[in-house]
């Protein structure tokens, strides 16, 4: 062992010296950068060079938190440096320079800085590299791009003054040596309201605008960049970054970073050769390197053609601009200095977009609907296990179980779980027997998940029947990598599993992804007092569930698409309370369904359309029982047992065309055809007193009844639909107009039970002050009844109108959302229901066999729901939303719902969060000798470690964190103490992921 | 409960295996052809690919172009995926040649001569590359061969060291020569071809420049990797390469070259004044 010591001792000296002598660098080099930008490729670019350098052996790198309130902790870290030991510091970004000069300054140690937005920062041992290549440099680039452009425009401020002489000096040198003769007409602004009109003035004369890094004049970027393709004028952004090519200008000239990691190498070996020696470091070198990036798209619309010779200078081209009405551009003066001007002003990330509010790809402030959007990111935020515990979270849902321990959603004011529509990219997921989804919720993995849009409110002008009070969309993901692969594993309370597959795959056309959960829990001991037979003893929540998730897509190079995608779920229910109400229940129910979905997407010019066929089945299999042993005869031996099933088919195409008119006017139109089909239909049971005759009877075995479970039977739909959006591009600076858009639509469905239904809806969105939203939408949807409602009808189990008409309503709602400070966005809105035909499982009997209330009269709800959510300095987030409703028929509903998330992060790798679900009193029915329901208030907390970084996670949840009593209401009656809710509830969970192969 | 622990341990223990298991770029059966030319005037990758690979795509539909910008992940993925062939600059292929069991097909060409001139040029008045001493060079990033580049060709033969100059990679001649007319720098090597391009259409950047030195250096080689794994389609691709048509010869333009040629045996010499161990 001493040997092994002695030798590896030996080598690490010989190798010190070698290194020592072959990098001729005794002394460390400092690198200090603040972790955070380490995240942006520029970052990462330079420090990749400086890895490769010659003294990269003696570098030290020190990350800093960047933090300029309080520079302290970072000061700190420089304390163990010994000043004769450092030759150099390198400082990347303009926090690790003040510290670098507070620290090193005095000492006369060289500071070499980059990525500073400030160029004065430079003195005695202070130099840099500026931000920008220099003006020669970019007008050259100019001359070579658009070489018959002969008048520059540029358009700028007081803080700006000294770029546009420095750009005046380079042309008349370029005059002079080229014999060229370029001009320079210039617009001075003081303020960003002014851009427009210097602007307007400016386009008359010129054949190119300059872009200079100017605050007003970025903050004016989405009008200019429209306007200059009005008027054939290209942009000509140097800048530090290629988004603003990205957001749609023409030409983005950015350093190319790469280089300037090699000219800090450059100027370390230099100094550290000749300490005396400054050479052309005397004050400010600019970045040697370029990247041109252009966007072909604007370039088109502008019909600018690049000459061939100056067609090799470009390092990339964009072939897309997004909406220049969805560009955020909220800069100050401090995100300018900040070197942010193009990465933090143009705020404009896909996750913006929604797809469900109007079929089409909108943002999601301009989309005509309340929505919520949960993101992947707020996935893990939340740290729910569960689709039901995620919707649990969103203002106006609140989760509550039924008599048979299904999950089921009061949402404004509305107790049901097929009153809302739940699709996976758009396909729908009800089933037609029960119209809802009934445990299946909780199978699909959540590993496939990119983002959840929920519309609360009306859909059926976009989605027909089910899309009553909700529409609830999950977007799948589709990851950037080769390869990925993620695999969890998670152990709880209660005996709870569960195990997560998810891969995807992308090729260069192709991509695949597959997902899949295993989740499994006996369910916490939950006491019950007293049964519908009067007994007391415990239930427990028991489920079991399989979801599995296949796609793959298919995108041709002319931005065609086809999708195949399939979900596969399989879920068991064992006993809970039970359908008779009473304890010792054996009752065990099976859900299983699957769908097949293929989607193509064709791009027609600037129009799409979307083709979609499907085959969906669904399997219920229940194996009941009623009574317990001996009940209600003794003759019972194994109790009251029935056994029904059924299997329901549904088959369709869908056909949607949407027409762009112009940038600002679209159409929708399209037509959906289904058939639906319910077979396979039986029922059993020990006691129909039709099977009594038969000799064989014993009250034991169970017996084929005559009467299926559902009588068969099937229906045909057909629907059209159309769709009118109009979306000004306004350019003035009134931001009324600047945000307005008017949506008007309409759906007919055609059922060949009910007839013909039509759903019309209208929406206005409006920007009365800036940063405001508000919406105004009027929608109107419907619900037609599902089969075992037939059945219910057929059986004469119809109270109220005994016809049973499709349930309808109407809603006028509106939202008021400001979305200005990154730490507070509020939000509000206000709700108005008028239901008619309201279909209800019958208060009056809620025993089997089940009976409905079809209400022809009028029920009116309203409410509002109010939400805030921000990030915090020191990265802490927060949301919270409390809802309100109130109106007719609201027995057993929570007049107020709350929930608050706070999430504490800290050391880069460990989040914790903290979760209080708030529901408020319920007040049971006036008849009901009961008494309300107290409001409760429910603490979660949980808690992530990044064990490995990007590879090895690990979750705690505790939910119920003071194990608080709760229930879910019993509108039956028969359980005197309601349908008690889990206590304390620790799961355990460990998530691995890897990716690999680039893409 | 004891069957559950058991299926978690065995769930867990596949999934650790198949997380750890390296990634096998062969798995993927498409004959792949993989690039590095930093000598390249044409900067845009993406496009490169785009045409190149829509123009192989008519004899081979599943073949997989990559070009590449940086030399060390060009190097980890020869390694990692090997490419049935690779396009590569001479002094680069000179050098990988003893990491990797290549076998060279062809050498690009232009006007049917297989070399191009490499210069550095100057705009002040030292007549030698040694009165720069201890001053800058803008040059094209090379990865990690840049300095040896210039060692090999122009420090050695002018009996000057490595650490003389302290050297500024750029990605394009263009960046290099606009950094010497801008005084950022003392010396510019360049592509004659890039040289005589941005004299054409940008005169007065290079107004003043002259060349101090110059080199010709072999072209950029077609080889293939051996052993060779898609025999077939390797065949079909090699040709439709050697016999790039009218949609192929804008591809080889992008390149700065017009044909092919054969490989002779003393194409290299200019490169074996030095010892080659292989990349430093």
């Amino acid at each position: 062992m001493k040997t092994f010591l002695a030798i590896f001792i030996v080598l690490l000296a010989f190798n010190s010296c070698w290194f020592a002598h072959a990098n001729m660098i005794d002394k460390q080099v400092l690198f200090l950068f603040t972790q955070k930008n380490m995240e942006q490729a520029k970052y990462k670019q330079i420090s990749n060079e400086l890895l490769k350098s010659s003294f990269s052996s003696k570098l030290s790198l020190v990350p800093m938190t960047g933090n300029l309130s309080n520079l302290d902790p970072d000061l700190q870290k420089l304390k163990w440096v010994t000043p004769n030991n450092v030759s150099a510091v390198i400082a990347l970004g303009e926090v690790p320079l003040i510290i670098a000069q507070l620290a090193f300054e005095k000492l006369s140690i060289p500071i070499i800085f980059t990525l500073v937005y400030d160029p004065h920062a430079a003195h005695d041992n202070v130099c840099g590299i500026r931000l920008l290549p220099t003006e020669d440099t970019q007008l050259n680039y100019l001359k070579l791009l658009l070489p018959d452009a002969k008048r520059l425009g540029v358009i700028y401020s007081d803080v700006t003054a000294e770029l546009v002489e420095k750009i005046s000096n380079s042309i008349e040198d370029l005059n002079k040596k080229s014999g060229s003769k370029i001009n320079l007409i210039s617009e001075k602004v003081s303020t960003t309201e002014e851009v427009w009109p210097a602007w307007y003035r400016l386009s008359q004369n010129i054949d190119v605008l300059w872009m200079i890094p100017d605050l007003y004049l970025y903050q004016s970027f989405p009008i200019l960049q429209k306007d200059s393709i009005n008027k054939k004028i290209p942009l000509f952004a140097p800048t530090t970054s290629e988004k603003i090519a990205q957001m749609g200008a023409a030409f983005a000239l950015s350093p190319d970073y790469m280089t300037i990691g090699s000219q800090l190498i450059a100027y370390v070996e230099s100094l550290i050769r000749d300490s005396k020696k400054r050479k052309n470091l005397d004050c400010i070198a600019t970045p040697i390197g370029t990247s041109l990036i252009v966007n072909k798209k604007t370039l088109n619309d502008l019909n600018i053609e690049i000459p061939k010779n100056a067609q090799q200078i470009i390092s990339k081209d964009i072939p897309t601009a997004p909406d220049i009405r969805d560009i955020r551009y909220d800069a100050t003066e401090q995100t300018i200095k900040g070197l942010m001007f193009t990465e933090a002003v143009f705020q404009i990330e896909e996750s913006f977009y929604v797809v469900t509010a109007s079929r089409k790809r909108e943002h999601v402030q301009h989309a005509p609907a309340i929505m919520t959007v949960i993101y992947r990111n707020d996935l893990q935020f939340q740290q729910a296990r569960t689709l039901t515990q995620i919707l649990n979270t969103v203002p106006g849902f609140n989760a509550v179980i039924d008599h048979l321990g299904d999950d089921i959603f009061e949402i404004r004011g509305t107790r049901a779980f097929n009153k809302f529509l739940v699709m996976i990219d758009s396909h729908k997921l009800n089933n037609q027997i029960f119209g809802g989804l009934r445990y299946v919720l909780d199978s699909i993995p959540l590993s496939l998940i990119e983002r959840i849009e929920i519309i609360r409110g009306p859909g059926s002008a976009m989605y027909g029947a089910n899309a009553f009070i909700g529409v609830i969309n999950i977007i799948t993901r589709n990851p950037p990598e080769k390869h990925r692969l993620e695999a969890e594993g998670g152990v709880g309370s209660f005996e709870s599993y569960q195990l997560g597959l998810f891969h995807s795959s992308n090729f260069d056309n192709w991509r695949g992804l597959f997902s899949g959960i295993y989740r499994s829990t006996e369910g916490d001991e939950l006491k019950v007092n007293s049964d519908a037979e009067g007994l007391s003893g415990s239930t427990k929540d028991d489920r079991n569930t399989v979801g599995l998730f296949g796609k793959i897509d298919y995108n041709s190079k002319n931005r065609n698409n086809i999708k195949v995608s399939g979900f596969y779920s399989d879920s068991q229910r064992d006993p809970y309370i039970g359908q008779a109400f009473v304890l010792n229940d054996r009752t065990t129910r099976n859900y299983q369904s699957y769908y097949i979905d293929v989607e193509g997407n064709f791009a027609l010019n600037k129009h799409n359309l979307m083709l979609r066929g499907y085959i969906d089945q669904f399997f219920y299999d229940a194996d009941w029982q009623l009574e317990p042993e001996g009940w209600p005869v003794e003759d019972f031996i194994k109790g009251q047992l029935a056994e029904d099933e059924a299997k329901d088919i549904k088959t369709g195409l869908e056909a949607q065309f949407n027409y762009m008119a112009n940038d600002e006017l679209n159409f929708l139109f399209g037509g959906e055809f289904y058939y639906t089909a319910l077979y396979d239909s039986e029922s059993k049971d020990n006691f129909t007193p039709s099977a009594i005759p038969n000799p064989l009877f014993n009250f034991i075995d169970l017996y084929k009844t005559d009467d299926p479970w559902i009588e068969e039977t099937d229906q045909l739909n057909y629907s059209g639909f159309g769709q009118l959006h109009y979306r000004p591009f306004y350019t003035g600076p009134n931001y009324f107009f600047d945000k307005f858009s008017l949506i008007a639509g309409l759906r007919f469905d055609y059922n060949d039970r009910y007839g013909d239904f039509w759903s019309p809806r209208a929406g206005i969105v409006l920007g009365p002050i800036n940063n405001l939203f508000v919406k105004l939408l009027y929608g109107k949807a419907f619900r037609s009844p599902n089969f075992n409602e037939i059945k219910a009808k057929k059986q004469g189990d119809v109270v109220g109108n005994i016809d049973l008409s499709p349930e309808e309503i109407d809603t006028v709602e509106a939202e008021l959302l400001f979305d200005k400070w990154k730490w507070l966005k509020p939000s509000f809105n206000f709700f108005y229901n008028r239901i008619n035909d309201l279909i209800v499982p019958d208060p009056d009997r809620l025993t089997p066999p089940r009976r409905f209330l079809n209400l022809s009269g009028n029920v009116d709800r309203y409410g509002f729901v109010s939400e805030i959510r921000g990030n915090l300095p020191l990265n802490l987030s927060y949301y919270f939303n409390i809802s309100y409703v109130n109106g007719d028929m609201l027995d057993l509903i929570p007049r107020w719902k709350s929930n608050f998330l706070f999430g504490i992060p800290f050391k880069d790798r460990f989040n914790l969060i903290y979760y209080l679900n708030y529901i408020g009193e319920r007040k049971r029915a006036i008849d009901d000798y009961r008494g309300n329901i107290d409001s409760v208030l429910l603490q979660n907390l949980s808690f992530t470690a990044d064990i490995i970084k990007d590879r090895l996670k690990l979750r705690i949840y505790i939910r119920n964190l003071f194990n608080k009593e709760y229930v879910s209401p019993d509108p039956s009656g028969l359980i005197f103490n309601d349908y008690p809710m889990t206590g304390r509830y620790i799961y355990g969970l460990i998530q691995l992921q890897t990716s690999f192969g680039s893409k | 409960m004891v069957y559950m622990r058991k299926t978690l341990s065995v769930f867990f223990l596949i999934i650790i295996f198949l997380l750890f298991v390296p990634y096998d770029g062969q798995s993927d059966g498409s004959p792949r052809l993989f690039i590095y030319d930093p000598t390249s005037p044409w900067q845009n990758m993406v496009s490169l690919r785009d045409q190149f690979e829509g123009f192989l795509m008519l004899r081979i539909p599943d073949v997989i172009v990559q070009p590449y910008s940086d030399f060390e992940k060009f190097v980890q993925d020869v390694h990692r995926q090997k490419p049935d062939l690779i396009i590569i600059f001479s002094f680069h292929y000179f050098y990988l040649m003893k990491e990797i069991n290549l076998k060279p097909l062809s050498i690009a060409t232009k006007n049917g001569k297989p070399f191009k001139s490499c210069a550095i040029v100057t705009n002040s008045r030292g007549e030698s590359i040694a009165s720069y001493r201890d001053g800058y060079i803008a040059m094209l990033n090379f990865g990690k061969l840049t300095s040896h580049f210039l060692s090999v060709l122009f420090f050695t033969p002018n009996g000057l060291k490595d650490e003389s100059f302290s050297i500024i990679k750029t990605s394009k001649d263009i960046d290099s020569l606009f950094a010497l007319s801008e005084g950022q720098v003392d010396l510019a090597l360049a592509t004659m071809d890039q040289f005589r391009h941005i004299s054409k259409y940008s005169p007065w950047v290079v107004e003043g420049m002259r060349v101090i030195s110059s080199v010709e250096v072999p072209n950029i080689i077609l080889c293939q990797t051996l052993p060779n794994r898609n025999s077939t389609s390797l065949n079909v691709l090699i040709k439709a390469i050697k016999n790039m048509g009218a949609n192929g010869s804008e591809i080889l333009n992008r390149f700065g070259y017009d044909g092919w040629g054969t490989v002779d045996n003393g194409v290299f010499d200019i490169y074996t004044n030095t010892k080659n161990e292989g990349i430093p």
